[in-house]
């Protein structure tokens, strides 16, 4: 794949599925650094945490090569269902793992990816409904400090869950 | 207003995020010792040291910097220092240091693989301008 075939086809997709796939795999960075020490604690959470991982990272790639209205249900659906996990750990506690029932506290790394991928949902939602009609190649400046805000918080969230000790 | 390339919004992201992490680490360590137990846990977590917060500042101002000019040589080369950094970090195990003064655990081997696939990904998915220009000037005729 040349570099000049790859950035036609980003320049295809715009501004907007750019900062969808950056959502996404930062997300899924975060999802694969706590991942480790989840498999320490209980190995089936690790292995969940990995194939979130996988799954976010591979939507990210897919969607930035070609973003269809499937991949957009495709990457909403994923990351409702991750949030709408991480919720229940954090209220009701989830029903397995090594404190079955107990909520965990909320913490810096899980709200800031929380909110990247809340910030995915909307976007692709956005994306979605008008798909079949007039789409833009550049998000609007509110809605691109927006996105680069996400995407910085995001960010501390991962620097400070890759370097926890 | 000109739109972001992949290379461009990994420089501007990634160089925030690090200048973010290197400013908050002098708040809490400032000491610049190969001893790996002399670093103190930014907001309780971020684990870091003298060293560790030069390198965060320094390469994070480097992204800002030229995330206008030459995101897409940033990217490509700060995603190959992260892939080596995170080879490196796999190959000495999880609790040891990376030349004496970077230490690195199974954590953070993982962050860096993600930050170097992330930064060759973004570089090889941003055309260099000559190609941009040889596009425009074959789209102009």
């Amino acid at each position: 794949m040349s570099t000049a075939s790859a950035a036609r086809r980003a320049a295809a997709g715009g501004e907007p599925v750019l900062f969808l796939a950056a959502f996404s795999w930062a997300a899924a960075a975060v999802h694969a650094v706590v991942a480790v020490p989840h498999f320490e604690e209980f190995p089936l959470f690790g292995a969940a945490f990995v194939a979130v991982a996988l799954a976010q990272g591979a939507w990210a790639v897919l969607a930035f090569r070609a973003c269809d209205r499937r991949r957009l249900g495709a990457g909403i659906a994923l990351n409702a269902g991750v949030l709408a996990v991480w919720a229940i750990s954090r209220t009701a506690g989830l029903p397995i793992g090594p404190e079955p029932g107990e909520p965990e506290a909320v913490g810096l790394a899980d709200l800031a990816t929380g909110v990247d991928e809340l910030a995915l949902i909307v976007l692709a939602a956005a994306l979605l409904r008008r798909h079949a009609s007039a789409r833009s190649d550049a998000l609007g400046i509110w809605a691109r400090q927006a996105a680069l805000t996400v995407l910085i918080f995001c960010g501390v969230g991962l620097m400070v869950a890759g370097h926890t000790r | 207003m000109s739109t972001y390339t992949p290379a461009r919004l990994y420089a501007t992201v990634v160089g925030a995020v690090l200048v973010i992490a290197g400013i908050l680490g002098f708040f809490y360590n400032a000491k610049f010792s190969s001893d790996p137990a002399v670093r103190d846990d930014v907001l309780g977590i971020l684990s870091v040291n003298g060293w560790h917060n030069v390198v965060h500042l320094a390469t994070g101002l480097l992204g800002l910097a030229l995330a206008r000019t030459a995101a897409r040589e940033y990217s490509l080369g700060l995603g190959v220092v992260y892939l080596v950094v995170a080879i490196w970090g796999f190959a000495i195990g999880s609790g040891e240091s990376i030349l004496s003064i970077i230490p690195v655990n199974t954590a953070d081997n993982v962050l860096h693989l993600a930050l170097g696939l992330a930064g060759l990904g973004a570089g090889l998915a941003t055309a260099r301008p000559a190609t941009v220009r040889g596009d425009a000037a074959a789209a102009a005729r």
